[in-house]
């Protein structure tokens, strides 16, 4: 019976099809997906605040307009994550203490803070960019409510990564000021970007049976391959500094080199030593326990109304 | 037009909910048709192959949950247009309404910096 079950599920993600929600899944798919897309919606949501810090002192009108749509974005960006998580059957209470208690993750990148203006032109660029190429692969992930989420969510990406990039053209084309604030920016920025893809391939502990279960349908490397490639011709545009001295064109196997990341740091700012890993955190549980007051009277209010229609 | 339901969309309105406003009509018509009380509108969505959405097709009169998905596989579905179907009690569905759209859709519409397009890159880098 369960062989049966289980190989009707192996013909489906051979043939391509998606799994939905009220399909039978092994158990270890169903654990998988819940931790990626979690870890998935909670970076979207931590993600607000290295930005949403530089709202209230962006330099104009319109810059403040922006980064105000884009940080309301990756919060709605968060909803459609949490909501494909919980047609697996966890709950959103669930999801949020697994991430207060630290026992779910969320992406490292978002423990670097934003020090300056043109950090948000980075981080728009490069770390919006890093997360479009992963989730352009995921629209063709194999469970239908996160494919469907990702095919929205880079429908709203694209402007999240344009706006940056202007940002950081406007200043590399700026006052010499402006233009080191730019370089320094992408020096800080551009290896943790790299880093976003995960470790390497042959490090990383989940990538063989998410990619037989087409969880993920291209390996860390090859997406990380793919954003170098991307964004070298884009460093040279804006007349930067390649923060990698070793990123040179090849033309034999038609992509960029690189020189090697830092695992040590990737791994140290995973393990809570970045320097802002305890303050997302703290923030978050802050943040929620401030909005304890509003859930209360929303309940109250539900109840009150259920009083009002019965009588 | 049933008063009741009538009544209970406004209400709706007035909270401000969202919904789909094409439903509306299907829920005001559904009051009209069904003289009986114990037939009730279900609304009838269909997944036509796995990984879409469901989609909204149309909608009809069950006694039941399980009856409409009967019902709605005997006309919805003759030609093997779905491979999954949803039914939802017509009255379930909260609704917007379209006469409200300028003021409930309003504050998206002055925005155009949510929108990709927005930003002039020159061509070299305009692929992103
Ligand atoms: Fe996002
Ligand atoms: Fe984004």
């Amino acid at each position: 019976m369960s062989e049966d079950l289980e190989a009707k599920f192996l013909r489906k993600i051979e043939g391509e099809e998606k799994i939905e929600p009220k399909d039978w899944m092994p158990d270890g798919y169903c654990k998988n997906l819940i931790r990626q897309i979690s870890q998935h919606a909670h970076s979207e949501v931590i993600g607000m605040q290295p930005e949403g810090n530089w709202i209230t002192r962006a330099p104009s009108l319109r810059r403040k307009a922006v980064l105000l749509a884009k940080v309301q974005d990756e919060g709605g960006h968060g909803l459609y994550l949490y909501s494909a998580t919980e047609t697996l059957g966890i709950s959103r209470d669930e999801m949020i203490h697994a991430l207060q208690t630290g026992e779910a993750k969320y992406a490292s990148i978002f423990n670097y803070p934003a020090q300056t203006w043109a950090d948000v032109g980075a981080i728009g660029w490069l770390v919006d960019g890093a997360a479009i190429v992963n989730q352009v692969s995921l629209q063709r992930t194999s469970y239908g409510p996160y494919a469907r989420g990702m095919v929205r969510i880079c429908k709203e990406e694209s402007f999240h990564q344009r706006q940056g990039y202007e940002l950081m053209l406007v200043l590399a084309r700026g006052s010499d000021d402006q233009k080191a604030l730019a370089q320094d920016a992408l020096n800080r920025f551009y290896w943790p970007s790299l880093m976003m893809f995960g470790p390497h391939d042959a490090e990383s502990a989940h990538t063989a049976k998410s990619m037989q279960w087409k969880i993920k349908r291209q390996s860390n490397d090859e997406l990380r391959q793919k954003f170098i490639d991307q964004t070298a011709p884009q460093i040279d545009f804006l007349g930067l500094d390649h923060p990698d001295p070793e990123c040179k064109w090849n033309e034999e196997r038609g992509h960029y080199d690189n020189g090697e990341i830092d695992w040590d740091e990737f791994y140290d700012v995973i393990n809570g030593n970045g320097h802002c890993n305890r303050q997302r955190i703290e923030h978050h549980v802050r943040a929620h326990r401030e909005g304890e007051w509003v859930r209360a009277a929303m309940q109250t209010y539900e109840a009150r109304k259920k009083k009002a229609k019965a009588a | 037009m049933g008063a009741c339901r009538n009544a209970d969309l406004r209400s709706q309105k007035e909270k401000g909910q969202s919904g789909l406003a094409a439903f509306t009509q299907y829920a005001i018509q559904g009051t009209d048709m069904s003289k009986s009380d114990s037939l009730e509108l279900y609304e009838v969505f269909l997944r036509s192959r796995r990984g879409l959405d469901h989609k909204h097709v149309g909608s009809l009169h069950a006694e039941d949950p399980e009856q409409a998905l009967e019902y709605a596989r005997d006309v919805y579905t003759r030609r093997g247009e779905g491979v999954s179907i949803w039914v939802v009690r017509s009255n379930d569905i909260c609704a917007s309404q379209e006469d409200d759209s300028e003021s409930f859709f309003d504050p998206s519409n002055d925005k155009p910096y949510r929108l990709a397009t927005y930003y002039q890159l020159p061509d070299e880098v305009n692929n992103m």
